[in-house]
């Protein structure tokens, strides 16, 4: 389009405008002077005032009679509905869902909050000052199990620095598991690498995801995940934190994973190793003795543990009770066969599954998880006539230290 | 009711001497009949329907073609109007106010319901516009063209027929500016839209009704 096509289609455009006087006098002057000059303008102009002659010239539409009687009738109808549900407090209303929607933020910013701070507390470590209160309780009592591995005697496993005291304290920093709310998760096996993975298969399964190393803090906040620490080449630490519900089927996955295993879950104890042999074992806290022997855990210092664990053992009646028991271990006896003894085991451990430590807050939202594979030699059942005996099974102990077992 | 509102208002309206036709004066009135409605008074409402049902009306029926249709969605403007009373800050006309809510709310329909259906004016149900036609040829009394009641009726239905043809955006304006008689700012304001767009519409439209209207116009 040239420059006069251009300056055409604009002169036609204003002949509407000049139609209907909008154009000022300059623009109007010139306009006409340029229909004077060109019959196609002028044939244009002339058409569209006839058009707009027709469009005028239609009638007026009135309004039907009783049009405003209606009306009114309606509104006042209306006024009256709103008098009855209290609508005018409508406008009113608009501010009560601002109120509610900012309330809502809140909550959730709330919520977002208390998830990081259960999150730091699960993942990054308690306070220097906790954390240093702790690793002086573990100076005092140095838990060999969580930095050297549970099985001395196997040949193939380095044993560790038995030193203890200031240098345990970053370990014990980075260990939660003296924190009463960690959920301790124990599991021996006699194949590291199997075991790993399938706590990370059944992580993965629970929507819980690695933490890469090159992951931010941030991201680790918005989701559940977990991270791995080899501790030797016979243990192997998974910090978890996962969700109430992603807890209840993590337990019983993991107890799953610990029935499958050929080596005892149970946890010796070192104490009892000396005195009474091979075979003992502390569980929630308690000392039970393979044999007759009842005796207490050194870690443990109240008095009516023992008896506590011969009241177990009394009340035992079936696998299918220990559920009630609480925390009540289950004493397992010389009579059921060895596949009865895996079922109860396995009913046992999944219905310990939903016990949790008494000190955690109920209204927790993130629930730190401490899972600890522990390489543990296998032995045939006829090397090792001290599991003939009565035994127990634990899935969750306490979240003090442990001894490091000594079964020589 | 709306004889008596409707003698309400004359009477308020003659209060104001010669300057009661003025668009101040309008103006004025309005401003206290809104105020009167704010406060409840349904009298004052009453009186603002009587003062704009017909022009309304008149508005909603050429822009959906259907006499039903305009009665219902012009009493809807109005309802609606009252409605959002409290909204209305003076910053225009209540006129002009009151014409975008009955116009948003035709378009609206109009959507709702596809193309528009312009019913002659033969069909019993324009019987009343006729009637009202003749009447105010008759009397005399609000036709200022005069050329308007001679237009056969043949004339004004292809007129309205290639009025309801056109599309909504140019049907608007050629209503508020041809039937209605608004200027072009006034109708920038209804269609919240610059005047130059309303200008450059209006030519359009006008163009297409021209060539719609071509052994009218000759």
């Amino acid at each position: 389009m040239n420059e006069r096509e251009k300056t055409n289609e604009h002169l036609h455009e204003q002949l509407s405008a000049y139609l209907d006087g909008e154009l000022d006098a300059r623009a109007a002057a010139r306009l006409e002077q340029a229909v004077q000059a060109d019959a196609e303008l002028a044939a244009e102009l002339t058409r569209l005032r006839a058009t707009r002659k027709l469009v005028r010239g239609l009638a007026r539409a009135e309004a039907p009679n009783g049009f405003a009687d209606d009306v009114l009738a309606q509104a006042e109808r209306q006024q009256l509905i709103r008098a009855g549900t209290h609508e005018p407090e409508a406008r009113s209303m608009r501010w009560v869902r601002l109120l509610a929607t900012a309330a809502m933020l809140l909550i959730v910013c709330g919520a977002g909050v208390t998830i990081v701070v259960s999150l730091r507390q699960a993942t990054v470590g308690r306070h220097p000052a906790e954390s240093g209160k702790d690793a002086d309780k573990l100076a005092q009592a140095p838990d060999e199990a969580e930095r050297g591995g549970t099985v001395e005697n196997l040949s193939a496993t380095p044993k560790p620095a038995p030193e203890a005291g200031p240098a345990e304290k970053p370990i014990a920093r980075r260990h939660s598991e003296e924190s009463p709310d960690v959920e301790n998760v124990v599991i021996y096996t006699d194949d590291l690498h199997v075991a790993r993975r399938e706590v990370e298969l059944v992580l993965a399964c629970n929507s819980i995801q690695p933490l890469t190393p090159g992951a931010t803090h941030l991201s680790y906040k918005m989701a559940y995940a977990y991270e791995v620490e080899e501790i030797n080449p016979t243990q192997v630490k998974y910090r978890v934190s996962a969700s109430a519900k992603q807890m209840s089927r993590l337990n019983s996955d993991l107890n799953l994973i610990r029935s499958r295993q050929r080596v005892s879950q149970l946890q010796p104890s070192p104490k009892l190793a000396d005195s009474a042999g091979a075979g003992g074992v502390v569980a929630a806290g308690k000392v039970f003795v393979a044999g007759t022997t009842v005796a207490e855990s050194p870690l443990v210092p109240e008095k009516k543990q023992a008896a506590d664990a011969l009241q177990a053992k009394k009340s035992y009646r079936g696998a299918g009770e220990a559920a009630s028991l609480n925390d009540k271990p289950m004493l397992k006896g010389a009579g059921p066969s060895k596949l009865e003894s895996r079922k109860r085991m396995r009913r046992f451990v999944v219905a310990s599954a939903v016990t949790q430590p008494a000190s955690r807050p109920a209204t927790a939202r993130v629930r730190p998880i401490l899972i600890t594979l522990n390489l543990r030699k296998y032995e045939p059942a006829t090397s090792r006539p001290a599991r003939a005996g009565p035994t127990t099974q634990t899935t969750t102990q306490t979240t003090k230290p442990t001894s490091r077992p000594s079964e020589d | 009711m709306a004889d008596r509102a409707s003698k309400t208002l004359v009477d308020n309206l003659g209060d104001g001497g010669d300057e009661s036709g003025s668009p101040q004066a309008i103006a004025f009135a309005d401003a206290a009949l809104i105020e009167r409605c704010r406060s409840g008074d349904m009298q004052a409402f009453a009186l603002l329907v009587a003062k704009y049902q017909d022009r309304v009306f008149n508005m909603v029926f050429r822009l959906c073609g259907n006499r039903a249709d305009a009665e219902e969605l012009a009493q809807e403007a109005f309802l609606k109007a009252l409605a959002k009373l409290r909204q209305f800050r003076g910053q225009s006309g209540f006129y002009t106010w009151l014409f975008r809510i009955a116009a948003n709310l035709t378009i609206s329909h109009r959507r709702r319901r596809g193309r528009i259906r312009f019913h002659s004016l033969d069909g019993p149900e324009d019987c009343g516009e006729r009637a009202g036609l003749l009447t105010a040829a008759a009397a005399g009394r609000r036709e200022p063209n005069p050329q308007a009641a001679a237009m056969s009726a043949e004339t004004a239905q292809r007129v309205n027929k290639a009025i309801a043809e056109l599309d909504d955006e140019y049907r608007l304006v050629v209503v508020l500016r041809d039937i209605e008689e608004m200027n072009y700012a006034q109708i920038a304001d209804v269609l919240n839209v610059p005047a130059g767009t309303v200008k450059s519409r209006l030519h359009r439209a006008r163009r297409i009704l021209s060539k719609k209207l071509q052994y009218l116009v000759g």
